[in-house]
């Protein structure tokens, strides 16, 4: 199973979806800000798949995707999935960043169903996982 | 002396001497000449002429030289021959004694003829002399009747003249009468005419005399009601400027260009001065257009209702409302505006703070609901998976369906905080509006177990243009709205329908209606209505669905209306009634699928990414909400 990295600065948040994708059969991993995120996603050998909250202290989601956006090979290795509550302000910039990687938005709060869906369309995008990594 | 020549011819010589003395001085030569002469004098008269003229002179001389003459030793004899003139001469002198007897007879001759004459002459003049004595002495007697006759003509003339006189002056006097005579006519006439005039004009008098006591009554009449009139003209003054003291709003009367004309004590507190002319600004800060201006729309003649900010030096701002009327006299506007200003600064603060303090709630609401609803899908599995207590499964259940109120709850709160900052979109494309009022019925109907939502719908499509997520949660706002106010009631009825070119859906509930006074706020924000009954209703939400209805009714290009009738168990309750424009003709046959692609990706509908809608991506349908 793919392995997937959840990017959300509210902590109840972040632990219940690493609960679900956790039961789903997914490798978590958790970063509590955008730079956080953005290290963890740079430093990752293996395919990941990014559920990436826009509202996000240090670096939100936008410019966390504009900063992936700028290496190829990260575009390449990874697939973003953005989850938002409401921040209006920034979606102009989240429409042209997200047309410009193909990234899905989910919108908080979300039904397990809907999430689990956009997270298994993600992982049929990564690049073929290495077999040793199986 | 005469000599005879040779030839027989006579010849007169004058023979002159001129005595010779050596020493003697030659003085006076002619002396000496006289002397000779004298010498051919005494020749000459001794000569057989007879020339009496020569004699005579040559004597004279001889006698003169005669003295010198003893002493005279030598003499000089000068001869010359004068006959010529001698001849001449003797003929002269015997054609003179000729004529001198010629002349002496004829006068012996006149003498006697003269002395003839002179006797005849003077026997006449004797004759003459008496005829004129006895002429004048007629002419004389002649000439006294003339004069005696003069005398008479003059004083007969002096006579005429004087008569003449008398004549004309006698001829002027009559014409004088005459004139006098005429004139005193005319003056008669005149005095005639003036008494008619007089009498005419007395006649006149007396008419305006009548008129003046009638005028005079009318005037006095005019009088007491002016009288009147001022007293209520004063009082209404008064009580204009009673009401314009103790209003609370600033009033300000602009004339035609909008420059103040009145003002009350409040606008002169409000503003620094009676008189100031405060220059209106937007929310922000800058400066209205010059017609924008609540002056400058209140000279118009407009009637608007509109805000406008003010910003101190010190840099703190206000806010106030001002709303305009034309000043109308007897039905024409006069070209003045009525403006009353009210300062709404703490309304708006507040309402700032209200909308700052929606914006966060909607979001910190929002943040717990995901792992909420998450942790509730998760025990819903795990209960589903396993045998377990039913008891377990129903109360997730019931966790479930309240943890989506409250999400239904943010959610308004959420859509309250973007229609606020301008940040609604909506994606407007062909909708069923038939088939979104069938969902809503169905949905509703889940809430409900008292009353049954029943839905009339036409056999046709009915297409508007719309957002169908927006028109569904509408629909579901009044549906809720009529679960909520009408209970104990058993039917809903939701009306959907094609009225001229408008789409019509009606939500009408037979509960105990809406006070009259409650209806004009009921689209507001935050509104609710108090029930008369004292009974609470068993919920009451935020008081925002009318208002995000209206609002999202509005963004359609749509209107909404309420009817009620405040009529407990009367049964009539309450009618929400919506229209909305139907799409154009050959949009029907294509309206948007709630399983079709969701295409463009705008503003908050984002959220269904680039995923199909019925993929079941972020975006609920407010039925799923419930």
């Amino acid at each position: 199973m793919a392995q997937v990295l959840v990017v959300e600065d509210d902590r109840d948040t972040r632990q219940v979806l690493h609960l679900i994708l956790e039961d789903a059969g997914y490798t978590v991993a958790e970063a509590a800000d955008g730079l956080e995120g953005l290290a963890a996603i740079q430093a990752s050998t293996v395919p990941l798949v990014v559920l990436l909250d826009l509202d996000l202290p240090k670096l939100n989601g936008i410019e966390v995707l504009q900063a992936v956006a700028r290496d190829a090979r990260l575009v390449a290795r990874h697939a973003f999935v953005l989850i938002t509550a409401v921040s209006q302000s920034q979606f102009q910039a989240a429409e042209e960043i997200c047309a410009t990687l193909s990234v899905p938005l989910v919108m908080k709060p979300f039904s397990m169903d809907t999430l689990l869906d956009q997270v298994a369309s993600a992982a049929r995008r990564l690049p073929s996982i290495p077999q040793a990594q199986t | 002396m005469t000599v005879e020549t040779v030839l027989g011819e006579r010849r007169h010589l004058r023979i002159s001497c001129y005595p010779y003395v050596p020493h003697a001085r030659p003085q006076g030569a002619p002396g000496a000449e006289a002397g000779t002469a004298s010498e051919v004098g005494t020749a000459s008269s001794a000569g057989e002429t007879g020339e009496t003229g020569e004699t005579g002179e040559t004597g004279d001389t001889g006698e003169a030289a005669a003295p010198h003459t003893a002493g005279v030793t030598l003499v000089l004899i000068l001869v010359d021959d004068v006959t010529a003139q001698i001849e001449a001469q003797q003929k002269e002198a015997a054609q003179v004694e000729r004529e001198r007897g010629v002349q002496a007879e004829r006068q012996v001759y006149e003498r006697g003829e003269q002395a003839r004459s002179l006797e005849l002459v003077e026997a006449e003049n004797a004759r003459l002399k008496q005829e004129t004595d006895r002429v004048t002495a007629v002419n004389r007697s002649l000439l006294e009747a003339n004069q005696n006759l003069n005398e008479t003509v003059l004083q007969l003339r002096r006579a005429q003249d004087e008569l003449v006189v008398s004549h004309e002056e006698a001829q002027a006097n009559a014409e004088e009468v005459k004139t006098l005579n005429e004139e005193l006519q005319s003056t008669n006439e005149e005095y005639v005419t003036v008494n008619e005039e007089l009498e005419a004009t007395v006649e006149e008098l007396h008419v305006a005399n009548d008129e003046l006591q009638a005028r005079s009554r009318e005037l006095q009449q005019a009088a007491d009601t002016l009288a009147t009139q001022r007293t209520a003209s004063e009082a209404a003054r008064a009580r204009l400027e009673a009401i314009l003291l103790s209003l609370g709003d600033a009033v300000l009367v602009v004339d035609r260009d909008g420059a103040p004309l009145l003002t009350n004590a409040v606008y002169a507190a409000m503003f620094g001065s009676a008189n100031v002319v405060f220059m209106a600004a937007d929310e922000v800060g800058n400066p209205l257009p010059a017609e924008a201006t609540p002056q400058q729309r209140a000279a118009r003649g407009e009637t608007f209702r509109m805000e406008f900010t003010l910003t101190s030096a010190d840099g703190t701002r206000r806010w106030f409302e001002a709303s305009g009327h034309p000043v109308r006299s007897a039905g024409e506007e006069i070209g003045e505006g009525v403006l009353t200003i009210r300062d709404v600064t703490e309304r708006t603060l507040q309402r700032h703070l209200q909308d700052q303090f929606v914006g966060l709630a909607s979001h910190e609401l929002r943040t717990p609901l995901t792992p909420l609803t998450a942790y509730l899908d998760m025990l819903s599995r795990l209960f589903a998976d396993r045998a377990t207590d039913d008891r377990a499964r129903l109360y997730t259940a019931h966790a479930q369906h309240q943890a989506q109120r409250l999400q239904r709850l943010t959610q308004d709160l959420t859509d309250v905080n973007r229609l606020q900052s301008g940040k609604f979109n909506l994606i407007m494309e062909p909708v069923r509006l038939d088939e979104v009022a069938a969902t809503a019925a169905e949905t509703a109907q889940t809430m409900t177990t008292d009353h049954t939502i029943h839905l009339e719908r036409p056999e046709t499509p009915l297409v508007v243009n719309g957002d169908a997520f927006r028109l569904e949660q509408v629909l579901m706002n009044l549906l809720v709205n009529a679960i909520t106010y009408a209970p104990h009631t058993e039917q809903i009825d939701l009306r959907v329908r094609r009225v001229g070119s408008e789409a019509e859906a009606q939500v009408q509930d037979y509960g105990a209606g809406i006070p009259a006074t409650d209806l004009p706020h009921l689209f507001s924000r935050f509104y609710q209505v108090m029930r008369t009954d004292g009974e609470r209703p068993s919920r009451r939400g935020l008081g925002l669905g009318l208002y995000i209805a209206h609002e999202v009714v509005t963004a359609h290009g749509g209107r909404i209306e309420v009817a009620s009738v405040e009529a407990p168990r009367d049964g009539h309750g309450t009618t929400f009634t919506i229209r909305l424009p139907l799409a154009p003709e050959g949009t029907a046959d294509q309206p948007a699928d709630a399983s079709a692609p969701h295409g463009a990706v705008h503003g908050e509908e984002r959220r269904t990414g680039a995923h199909p809608r019925s993929k079941g991506s972020g975006r609920e349908s407010p039925s799923q909400r419930h």
